[in-house]
């Protein structure tokens, strides 16, 4: 039974994107057909951070209104032949998205693929409110940052009432936590949100952590999602986070300053003397 | 006093502390089953705003001066109300 699961945050900026190129990755990575979707109409980015910039001739608004099939419009992935992008129209607005619409493509794709992956667009209008309206699960995204946290909660709230599950009296939304660029150096000055302050404010259970990470920068320059550079500690932590969605039990890493080996501790000397 | 050592324990624990209080007032999901309620806002934020105009028809006070914090301990929560009153 196909699965939808949508990547939201209320706040813009946080990582959406980039973990939606991941995680939808990552579960191809591990066999699953997947779709993701870009929601974003007007300010598409997906197409970027997958890497198919320059392979998108129809999009999701072009379905919708029977401009073209969903097979025309969706991108097959370069690397991995189980993963599709669908991407969004960059010239149209957020209001093209129309519920009976969305519904008829997801209900298509859901026909063909293991998971639908909905990068939502940040806001908690027409756009977020499209990508999780039909969604089984939702990630929630967060990062450290007070702003974040209560967009966060906002977001919890709207997909217990605004969805289709909530609508239809179905079981509700599972909702899981994911972190981003986290900082446990930060953390453990004592100038960030640490893991267990934000699950507590949020109460949903967490999927992973990702660390602040140079290397998703490199990811989105060079247009592959950073889960496939298996070195990087995001890529790591994005794997991880794939894994437990499909059930497995991973400890968390990435959550506290571990590597203490003798250089880092008189590396970490030497900073922090530097600093103050 | 106390507000003194609470202000000296928290410049000294770092602008986490701050997130954390600040928080504390404006998140509606926390310890609380997120099912049984809409996307209702928090009931604190509101009492906060409720609270700062009962006491402005008393004393001359800007919103800044009136402070609600909620402080979770265990089972229960505690409301700390902070005013601080104009010198004349
Ligand atoms: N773990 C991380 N470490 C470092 N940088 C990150 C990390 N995650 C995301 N970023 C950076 O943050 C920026 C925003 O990321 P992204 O586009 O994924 O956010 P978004 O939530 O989709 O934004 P929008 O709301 O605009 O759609 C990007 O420049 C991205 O490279
Ligand atoms: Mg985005």
């Amino acid at each position: 039974m196909a699965e939808v699961l949508v990547v939201t945050s209320g706040k813009g900026g946080v990582g959406k994107t980039t973990t939606s190129a991941s995680i939808s990755t990552g579960l191809a990575m591990r066999g699953k057909k997947t779709c993701v979707i870009d929601f974003d109409v007007g300010l598409r980015n997906l197409d970027l951070v997958m890497g198919c910039e320059r392979r998108v001739i129809y999009d999701l608004i072009n379905v919708i209104y029977k401009e073209a099939n969903l097979s025309q419009a969706l991108i097959k992935d370069k690397r991995y032949n189980n993963l599709y992008i669908l991407p969004a129209s960059q010239t149209k607005n957020k209001d093209a998205l129309t519920k009976e619409g969305v519904g008829i493509v997801i209900d298509e794709l859901k026909k063909d693929f293991d998971y639908i992956v909905c990068d939502s667009p940040a806001g908690i209008e027409q756009g977020a409110e499209m990508a999780m309206y039909f969604a089984d699960k939702a990630l929630v995204v967060a990062n450290p940052e007070t702003s974040s946290i209560r967009d966060s909660d906002r977001i919890i709230g709207l997909l217990s009432s605004k969805t289709y599950r909530a609508e239809n009296d179905m079981p509700p939304i599972k909702e899981s936590l994911l972190i981003t660029r986290y900082n446990p150096s930060r953390v453990e000055d004592g100038n960030m949100l640490s893991v267990d302050d934000i699950k507590e404010f949020l109460s949903i259970p967490l999927l992973g952590v990702v660390p602040e990470c140079q290397s998703v920068l490199d990811a989105s320059n060079t247009g592959v999602p950073v889960v496939s550079n298996q070195k990087s500690d995001a890529g790591q932590a994005y794997m991880d986070a794939v894994n437990r969605f499909l059930g497995e039990s991973i400890p968390m890493r990435f959550v506290s300053n571990e590597k203490k080996g003798f250089w880092n501790i008189l590396k970490g000397k030497f900073t922090t003397s530097e600093v103050v | 006093m106390f507000s003194k050592m609470f202000s000296w324990k928290n410049s000294n624990k770092g602008s986490a502390s701050a997130a954390k209080e600040r928080l504390q007032i404006i998140v509606s999901h926390q310890g609380k089953n997120i099912s049984d309620e809409s996307d209702a806002s928090n009931y604190v934020e509101k009492l906060q705003s409720e609270l700062i105009s009962v006491i402005a028809k008393y004393v001359k006070v800007t919103e800044d001066q009136v402070k609600v914090s909620l402080e979770n301990s265990g089972k229960s929560s505690v409301l700390e109300l902070n005013v601080t009153l104009p010198e004349n």
